[in-house]
């Protein structure tokens, strides 16, 4: 096997097959002030990521939905003695991007900056002002709720959006994972800054901080960024536990009538863990059933075999606590009925039969040769690494994803699937006001 | 904020489309006797390589009764060859771990595949069989049709904002074929035969049409001899003319308002018809540094934090919740220059249109000050070393150029030609393609808003 240097100097640890490759080494330590640290030093470019991750998710927004994704805003509004536009002056100078993004479980704030002096000081200085020291001054408070009522309508055009939302809900309830990060018009109505101040002091600190670096760093280079980074953020504390999921009752179908031309139809049911112990059979399951996008058993019987949807897919999302398996598909109204019908009968024939020789023996080989294929840039790298420090994962996560494919068998897929997935979905249908009987 | 090419249909996505120079030098070009390109950028970076093929075929090449033609022989790619059965190109790629998709656009057509390098020889194997033996199976193609057309309902007929766009484009041009959609009307798709597919794929789908870029752990000299290998074999095709189908100029303004049940969003678009560096070269109209001053006014307006649509439309007046601005140097033909925004509660439309026309006229009685210019350049020299994290990216970027006929080195001279534009070639393009009254506007309003 050729070596390769992504990372110059390192381990190479091959483990598995011999087309694949891991030389990716993860270096991780503790901040003197308790924030966890992930790093990987990649020399090629001249520039650097940084992710820092807070256990500042919707699922903390209690009654408030949407409080998380508000705080998460404003964190790019202005900071320390910098109002928004000062900010943003300041920023557009340096040529480096901050981008904020809040999800269910994560929030986080991520910078990406050349690498050289003149840049990456100023950069990180406003990393760390903005991340400690946000204003939430009340002008943009109101803009930034405004524009989250925006994405709300604009997420009410885009069906498979209104089609996803309510799937969430639908098998989640009122648990945490069941409202959308946006919140809605009510709930975004009674938020106050004192709200905001108070959940930005509470899980936007260290001991709730888990750092991703990647980029032109040396070892130590990296650990003093990172000290300075979370200098001003206080101690604070984890966030507690997300509540378990309460076990589903009966399943229902929902149909929300639009006057569209498709159809979306979302199945979905509470699926697995980071951590769980059945996450590589399920993993593998899903791919040969509909995470593989050309090849999938759903691509075949939906799309080659039958034209009746341009996409089709199923996913799982791993999570603190069960996150939701989803198999979706969109096709023209008048198709409803049939597609509903092969859908269900391809889940069915598979949580029964599991996966073929062949199709199994497909879907492991992609995963396991297309490897470098998932941590061929420093994006997907921050990614991958920001996930590993925040759920927890062994530090050899990446090194031995091969082998813990490569070990999954048939049996094990087809009893992870009945076990866990089996026959009742919570079903979801955006489209038209039609009949299925008919 | 940043500009998205909207023409471009990719499976999975929209790409984005920031132009600037590749961080990694040495690419290197060779040409077959029978015409095709190989460019190769070598990325050690990693143990993968991308291998993508452009054709010079896309929508810009159709005409009335066609349209989406090029888009459905994208598909039809995937169904079979004499040596290989429908889908199995697909398997084999997976089998070995491999990525693959294509996508289509106005200029072109492009095939990729993303894998170990080990596998290059398989990709060009792969391609090779298809740009020369593809089989058009009738019950294939009648499926893949019905695929196209939900294709064009999930993309454009359920979608409110894409709907404006290809509005806009449609009424914008006259007689420029930029005035179809890349996936064409659904009445033409419906009626494409699988005969009309096979003359265009015999047509365009030949070595002297088609540019290959290669990036990744790769050696150049290697990647030259296997595509001698596999593609040197193949004839040449008859040179293709294209009638340019000049469009004729815009006198006075076109209104469209567009009335969607399914949307909740206002939104209004502004389109001015603009030169790309195609038109710099071929046209005297056109002065070469024109495309560039048109990209740091874009930048300008909208392409940083704090740039002037946010910071006086947006913020000062509150008449706007987000604004944006897109614009391509690098098209084939003259394409729109477009501003749009969505009006905060209460604006009345006109008002905002205003105020978007008032900021435009604005760059020139007060065109972009040193700090202006200073953040246009250190957003365009990040943003070329950013770039270089994607070996994709740095092989659309050199396929994007080639595939409109223009050198692909050109990539390398980016930063330094924006550096050289002046705030008066900024206010000047202003002036000669956004001031007058050559304007298309699309207005969507929502029709089924509660």
């Amino acid at each position: 096997m050729k070596q390769n240097l992504l990372l110059v100097g390192l381990l190479c640890l091959v483990l598995f097959s011999e087309n694949t490759w891991s030389n990716l080494r993860v270096m991780s330590w503790e901040t003197s002030r308790s924030s966890q640290v992930y790093f990987v030093r990649a020399p090629e470019i001249p520039m650097v990521d940084i992710r820092l991750v807070f256990g500042a998710g919707s699922a903390r927004d209690g009654q408030q939905a949407g409080l998380a994704k508000i705080v998460n805003r404003l964190l790019l509004e202005g900071a320390g003695d910098l109002r928004a536009i000062q900010f943003k002056d300041r920023l557009a100078m340096t040529g480096a991007r901050l981008h904020v993004d809040s999800l269910r479980e994560m929030a986080f704030i991520s910078l990406r900056t050349l690498k050289g002096e003149e840049f990456l000081t100023e950069a990180v200085e406003l990393l760390a002002l903005a991340a400690s020291k946000a204003r939430f001054d009340s002008k943009e408070i109101r803009r930034t709720i405004d524009q989250i009522r925006l994405e709300l309508r604009l997420k009410e055009q885009s069906l498979s959006a209104v089609a996803d939302a309510k799937l969430w809900r639908e098998i989640y309830g009122d648990h945490p994972y069941g409202s959308s990060p946006l919140g809605n018009d009510r709930s975004l109505e009674g938020i106050t800054r004192k709200d905001l101040l108070e959940f930005y002091q509470t899980y936007y600190v260290n001991k709730n901080l888990v750092v991703a670096i990647v980029g032109d760093l040396h070892e130590s280079e990296a650990e003093s960024l990172a000290e300075s980074i979370t200098a001003t953020l206080p101690l604070g504390e984890p966030a507690p536990p997300i509540p378990v999921v309460p076990s589903s009752g009966t399943v229902r179908e929902i149909k929300i009538p639009r006057d569209s031309k498709q159809t979306h139809i979302r199945l979905g049911k509470p699926g697995m863990t980071r951590n769980d112990p059945d996450y590589f059979p399920l993993l593998v399951g899903n791919h040969v059933l509909g995470g593989n996008s050309l090849v999938s058993i759903l691509f075949r019987e939906i799309r080659s075999k039958r034209g009746l949807s341009y996409s089709t897919h199923s996913y799982f999302v791993p999570m603190e606590v069960p996150g939701p398996f989803v198999v979706g598909m969109q096709t023209e109204s008048s198709n409803t009925k049939r597609a509903m019908e092969v859908l269900s009968d391809t889940l069915k024939n598979f949580v029964d039969e599991g996966p073929s020789d062949k199709d199994l023996k497909l879907a492991k080989s992609n995963l396991i040769k297309g490897f470098p294929n998932r941590i061929d840039s420093n994006q997907k790298i921050l990614g991958y690494i920001a996930m590993i420090g925040f759920y927890g994962l062994p530090l050899d996560y990446l090194e031995t994803f091969g082998a813990k494919v490569a070990a999954v068998g048939r049996v094990d897929v087809k009893s992870a699937f009945s076990r866990r997935i089996g026959y009742d979905f919570s079903t979801v249908i955006v489209g038209k006001d039609f009949d299925l009987a008919d | 904020m940043v500009k998205y090419l909207r023409r471009l249909i990719l499976l999975g996505g929209s790409v984005t489309f920031l132009l600037a120079i590749s961080y990694a030098q040495g690419a290197e070009e060779f040409n077959l006797v029978n015409g095709l390109k190989i460019i190769v950028q070598p990325d050690y970076r990693a143990p993968v390589v991308v291998s993508q093929i452009w054709y010079r075929v896309g929508s810009a090449y159709e005409y009335d009764g066609i349209t989406g033609i090029s888009h459905a022989l994208e598909h039809m790619m995937f169904k079979g060859t004499k040596s290989t059965k429908p889908g199995e190109f697909s398997e084999i790629v997976s089998q070995r771990g491999g990525t693959e998709n294509a996508f289509t656009s106005t200029d072109f057509t492009a095939y990729y595949q993303q894998w170990s390098p080990e596998n290059l020889e398989l990709s060009f194997k792969l391609e090779a069989d298809r740009m020369n033996n593809l089989v058009f199976d009738e019950q294939e193609f009648l499926q893949e049709r019905a695929v196209v057309l939900e294709e064009r309902s999930l993309r454009v007929d359920d979608n409110p904002t894409a709907q404006a766009y290809e509005t806009l484009k449609a009424n914008a041009f006259l007689t420029s074929p930029y005035r179809y959609p890349v996936i064409g009307w659904r009445a033409d798709i419906s009626e494409l035969t699988v005969a009309d597919l096979r003359r265009w794929y015999e047509r365009f789908y030949h070595p002297n049409n088609s540019i290959i870029v290669v990036v990744g752990d790769v050696s150049a000299p290697e990647v030259f001899r296997l595509a001698k290998k596999y593609f040197g074999d193949i004839p040449k095709g008859p040179e293709i003319k294209v009638k340019s189908r000049r469009e004729i100029p815009q006198n006075g303004n076109k209104r469209i308002v567009l009335t969607s049940e399914e949307a909740r969003v206002e939104h209004l678009v502004l389109g001015y018809k603009t030169p790309s560096l195609k038109q710099a070269v071929i046209d005297d109209d056109v002065e070469e540094w024109e495309p560039f001053a048109l990209e740091v006014l874009a930048t300008v307006l909208d392409g940083f934090e704090g740039a002037r649509l946010e910071s006086s439309v947006v913020r000062k007046l509150k008449l706007a919740t987000s604004t944006s601005v897109s614009y391509s140097w690098a098209t084939l033909l003259p394409d729109l220059f477009t501003v749009s925004a969505i009006p905060e509660k209460n604006v009345s439309i006109d008002k905002l249109e205003g105020a978007l026309k008032k900021e435009i006229a604005k760059l020139v009685s007060k065109p972009p000050v040193d700090t202006e210019l200073r953040k246009v350049i250190a957003q365009t020299v990040a943003e070329s070393v950013f770039q270089t994290d994607s070996i994709a990216y740095q092989a659309i970027l050199i396929g994007s150029l080639e595939a409109v006929g223009l050198d692909w080195r050109l990539k390398e001279q980016y930063i330094d030609r924006v550096k050289s534009v002046t705030s008066e070639q900024v206010a000047n393009v202003a002036e000669k393609y956004l001031m007058g009254d050559s304007v298309t506007v699309v207005h969507l309003v929502p029709g089924g808003a509660k």
